[in-house]
């Protein structure tokens, strides 16, 4: 049998300590052999260890466990005076239990041992006597048969038969409190017959050892044992934690005094103690750490249980079991996450009749996962059942008075999953034995918020749900951001950090009411002044243009500071009592300096948002501010002029730029080329397809050179203007030449936006075409979701000229009508950020809804990124693609479609 | 959970008032004045006399919390005792009494000049006037008569309790 490290070893230490306890005890009782308490407690340790042996199959060590426990519960009933004889044979059992706990420590099994044996002989005949004797006392009852046969049927059968003495028990009248399951006579003698012949030859051994040393006793082993594990007070760690910390800050003070002076010894010393006083503050952190697999472990059990109990059939999936987490932090995640299991068990996973129906396994798939990812653990419950009814939940709001119905019905799904949270909303529509027992959701969030954590809901109605828990590694010891408001220093959590932003807050932020808004990529975040918040005396009208982006794991708040300073892993020391009603504040930590911080809560300080970004938008929408989103996007653009015009090209589909002489432009068949690095390009002059005023003749020319699929072109132009970061927000419509975007004004020029792919095209319409068209029979339908102009027609063209026929919409909820006036698309491709509805709501719809659940999707983006990626496949997308990289989109098209 | 916690030190400080004042025959004080104002806090439960700590502010606090000091790795309140006791006159905070405190986090009382050690006859202990002008009288516990003042003995329990 294969038993955790863990386990074992937690046994091996409650082993020990219960030895301990024994010898102790027998030698008090030896000297005071009335003393109840004394006996009681060794019968407490005999029965403890006794059940855990039980449970391991280590079946000697249960058996001298059980013959000694039985003992003692004679003496403890009074219907035994514990002479010497019996504590001599006691004391030898602890003796033989010792050397079973050593054998186990360093072999991991019990000892085969023929000694041990003959002392579980003679450990056995020596308990009937006993309670021969006390029944002659009686004088009631029938004897009772040789137990040694079974004994060593016991032992040579291993782990396949419980704990059958207790059949001999059955006439005995002696009253037990043990709630051992008795065995009838019958069975255990069915049993007994069956395994006879396997076991004759050993009983024979043991019977003539027997005959030989009946009289003098087995010899007891003599064994020491090692202690490698003791138990610490937690107390005591975290004192020595407290104190590691200190270290750390006194450490600090002295490297920076050793930097004042310069000495060469000195510096050398602080060395050493700097990376000592690293060290020990990391193994200290060490002896706190447990890996979360603690807790993982007994959700096997409990899953199993549970979808039994529920007709339910549930594969539990463990990964990442060994991630580490601070020991206090396992404690307390263990009942939210059991309640998030049991969630997804109840309501998840549909039962075995439904998932078929809908044309999924039987079996339900639960993901329970943990992994690091900076400084924080995420642990992840996913499971493939029925997901969550968003809808559902917008009228049940409604009905239980959570929003008014404009508000339900204007509300993201985001904001609606977040009700779930809310206390006395529960979806479940008949409360279950499992869930619906009064704790919530709720109590799940806060208790994960106490522990500084994070809770968010990812839910595709259909498909399933993903509920993804942040939490710190350890309570003690964390990373933050810290920044400076009123010119002292505050601390951030890390945890609860999203992004730094700058911005001009004259510009970039919009009031409403009286409270600041910003929009990042579209979504609408509330931005709280921290030097407001604290009311702190601002100093003349210094504005803060630092935004930190913060997220509560619920909602998202941007909070303005004066300065951002530097992340470091800061100590948090509780305040007094005296805070503890301010919401704003989770804590304090000493700086490197010895100068303090407070630790700023996030949570608290979300309560300052006066506006909910709900009353926001609909307050926005009623001013006919519509909220584009692509808008706020910035691309860096080449600006270039070609004689009097000026152009641009996103920097982004340029390979390379090079200064060219003129003399060096070749005619080769009718074509101009340049030699550039041993190839030979051909070089396009925009003005023979733009209607541009031509390019005079200069000495030299700029070239700009654009790659895909290893054929490069290059392009002319007189000169670079320069470089600039803006939003691809472009005016469509006058100028409507093929080859050109639109135009913009660029500081007051007029800047056309040009389409480099057509432009190409147009100078060889067999340019892109690389075995790519005779793949495509039939004109494939693409549905593309893009908000911006730019990019819309830019891929509109260019996969038009892959012989695609292509339809597009501005934003996910136009895709959804078209979907569903004309469903016959081969592929959606949508961009993400988008008004109204964006990349991932369309994705979930389209996830959602039957008829669309396998159309292909791909997910195109301005600039790829690792969380939102994961995301996208998470939410069932097939591609994710950047949009310039054009022939990777391709690719993927062709992929997709193929 | 809040008021649980809150009712549990509330009991912890009255058990120890209790048991000071009763057996002993004399008490010591330190003494410190807050504007003119002579006044004492028993000597037993203060740990340390600070001067010109550091002291950073904490926003949206009471009034009369000045703000949290570093005291060895330890988070102290610090409290300005003037503010607390409603003292009329404005003071520069500037000696601190870090008092023994079970469990919780330390406070520390600031106040501007610290006086005498005093050791004061149980006995000549007497319950303060009905009036006393200039500082609330719910803090004063005590009074005691100096030849030529009169020394204000505070209730720290009271000015402890949140």
């Amino acid at each position: 049998m294969m038993f955790d490290e863990d386990i074992l070893q937690d046994f091996l230490v409650e082993a020990k300590e219960a030895i301990a306890n024994l010898e102790e005890g027998f030698l008090e009782l030896e000297k005071d052999k009335e003393n109840l308490e004394v006996i009681r407690s060794l019968f407490r340790s005999m029965h403890s260890l006794k059940g855990a042996s039980g449970f391991f199959g280590f079946k000697s060590l249960e058996s001298i466990a059980h013959f000694s426990e039985e003992i003692l519960s004679k003496i403890r009933d009074g219907l035994l005076k514990p002479d010497d004889s019996i504590i001599d044979m006691l004391l030898k059992a602890v003796d033989w239990i010792k050397f079973i706990v050593q054998h186990l420590e360093t072999h991991k099994e019990e000892p085969i041992d023929d000694n041990l044996l003959e002392f579980l002989v003679t450990l056995s005949n020596f308990t009937e006597k006993i309670k021969k004797g006390i029944k002659e006392e009686k004088s009631s009852e029938k004897p009772i048969e040789e137990p040694v046969q079974e004994i060593s049927e016991k032992i040579s059968q291993g782990t396949q038969q419980e704990t059958s003495q207790e059949t001999q028990q059955e006439p005995l009248q002696v009253p037990s409190e043990e709630a051992i399951p008795k065995k009838t006579l019958e069975e255990s003698v069915e049993k007994e017959e069956k395994k006879e012949e396997k076991t004759q030859k050993m009983v024979e051994k043991l019977d003539d050892k027997k005959e030989k040393k009946e009289s003098p006793q087995v010899a007891t082993p003599q064994v020491e044992l090692t202690e490698t594990h003791i138990k610490v007070d937690v107390k005591l760690l975290d004192q020595l934690m407290n104190l590691a910390g200190e270290l750390v800050l006194a450490r600090n003070r002295v490297v920076q005094l050793s930097q004042k002076i310069l000495d060469d010894d000195l510096t050398r010393s602080v060395q050493a103690l700097s990376m000592i006083t690293t060290e020990m503050q990391e193994t200290i952190m060490k002896t706190r750490m447990q890996p979360i697999g603690t807790v993982f472990n007994k959700f096997p059990r409990i899953v199993r249980d549970l979808a039994k109990s529920l007709g339910k059939k549930v594969n539990l999936h463990l990964e990442g079991t060994e991630t580490e987490l601070d020991r206090s932090i396992i404690e307390a995640i263990k009942d939210p996450l059991t309640h998030l299991v049991r969630n997804a068990i109840d309501h998840g996973i549909e039962p075995p009749e439904e998932r078929v129906q809908v044309g999924k396994r039987e079996e339900g798939t639960i993901y329970l996962r943990a992994y690091q990812e900076g400084g924080q653990v995420v642990i992840e419950i996913e499971d493939d059942g029925r997901g969550i009814d968003v809808e559902k939940i917008r009228k049940k709001a409604v009905e239980k008075g959570f929003l008014t119905a404009e508000e339900a019905q204007r509300a993201r799904e985001s904001d609606l999953l977040a009700l779930i949270f809310k206390p006395g909303f529960s979806t479940a529509e008949k409360v279950t034995q499992v869930s619906g027992r009064g704790v919530g959701m709720d109590v799940v969030k806060t208790n994960i918020e106490k522990l500084g954590g994070t809770i968010e809901i990812n839910t595709i109605y259909g498909k399933g749900t993903t509920v993804r828990v942040k939490i710190p590694l350890t309570l003690a010891i964390i990373p933050a951001l810290i920044v400076k408001s009123g010119g002292y220093k505050y601390a951030i959590p890390q945890v609860n950090l999203k992004e730094l932003v700058n911005v001009d807050p004259n510009k970039d932020l919009l009031k409403v009411g009286s409270t600041d808004f910003y929009r990042l990529r579209g979504e609408i975040i509330p931005v709280l002044k921290l030097s407001e918040i604290l009311k702190q005396s601002s100093n003349g009208e210094v504005l803060s243009k630092n935004l930190v982006i913060l997220t509560t794991g619920e909602r998202v708040l941007g909070l303005l500071v004066d300065e951002i300073l530097n992340s470091e892993e800061i100590v948090v020391k509780p305040l007094g009592k005296w805070f503890k009603d301010i919401p704003v504040y989770s804590g304090a930590t000493i700086m490197g300096d010895g100068a303090l911080a407070l630790i700023l809560d996030v949570v608290g300080l979300s309560k300052f948002i006066g506006l909910s970004v709900e009353e926001v938008e609909k307050r926005l929408d009623a001013e006919r501010i519509t909220i584009k989103t692509s808008k706020d996007e910035t691309y860096f653009l080449l600006l270039f002029d070609v004689g009097q015009d000026r152009l641009a090209l996103p920097i982004a589909l340029i390979s390379r730029l090079d200064k060219v002489k003129a003399d060096s432009i070749q005619i080769v068949g009718g074509k101009e080329v340049i030699i550039y690095e041993d190839q030979v390009v051909p070089v396009i002059r925009l003005e023979n397809y733009l209607p541009l005023q031509g390019l005079p003749y200069q000495d030299s020319y700029i070239v700009l050179f654009f790659t895909e699929r290893s054929k490069t072109c290059a392009i002319l132009c007189s000169s670079i203007v320069d470089t600039i970061e803006t939003t691809l927000e472009i005016e469509e419509g006058l100028y409507n030449n093929p080859g050109i975007l639109g135009h913009k004004i660029i500081d007051g020029k007029t800047v056309l936006f040009i389409d480099i792919y057509k432009v190409i095209e147009m100078y060889d319409p067999e340019w892109f075409v690389v075995k790519f068209k005779e793949e495509v029979h039939t004109a494939k339908r693409i549905l593309l979701a893009e908000d911006s102009p730019f990019f819309r027609n830019m891929m509109k063209n260019y996969l038009e000229a892959m012989g695609f026929e292509v339809e597009c919409v501005e934003n996910g909820r136009e895709a959804i009508e078209k979907l569903h006036n004309d469903p016959n698309f081969d592929l959606v491709i949508t961009d993400i950020e988008m008004p109204e509805m964006d990349g991932f709501e369309l994705l979930k719809e389209l996830r959602g809804n039957p008829q669309f659940k396998n159309l292909p999707v791909i997910v195109v983006t301005a600039l790829a990124g690792e969380e939102v990626k994961r995301k996208v496949f998470e939410f069932g997308a097939n591609g994710y693609e950047v949009k310039l990289q054009r022939d990777q989109v391709l690719e993927r098209i062709k992929q997709l479609l193929s | 959970m809040n008021i649980m916690k809150r009712e549990k030190e509330k009991v912890i400080l009255s058990e120890e008032k209790d048991h000071k004042l009763a057996t002993i025959d004399t008490i010591t004080f330190v003494t410190f004045y807050l504007g003119n104002f002579l006044c004492g806090i028993p000597a037993d439960i203060i740990m340390e006399i600070n001067k010109d700590t550091e002291i950073t502010p904490v926003p949206l606090a009471d009034e009369f919390i000045l703000g949290i000091m570093n005291l060895r790795g330890q988070i102290v309140t610090v409290m300005d005792l003037a503010k607390k006791v409603g003292l009329k006159e404005k003071i520069k905070p500037t000696v601190n009494l870090i008092l023994k405190t079970e469990g919780e986090a330390p406070v520390s009382f600031v106040v501007e000049r610290i006086g005498d050690i005093l050791e004061v006859p149980v006995s000549k202990i007497e319950k303060p006037p009905e009036r006393i002008e200039g500082i609330s009288k719910e803090y004063v516990k005590n009074v005691y008569q100096l030849p030529d003042k009169i020394l204000l003995i505070f209730d720290v329990d009271r000015l402890l309790k949140f």
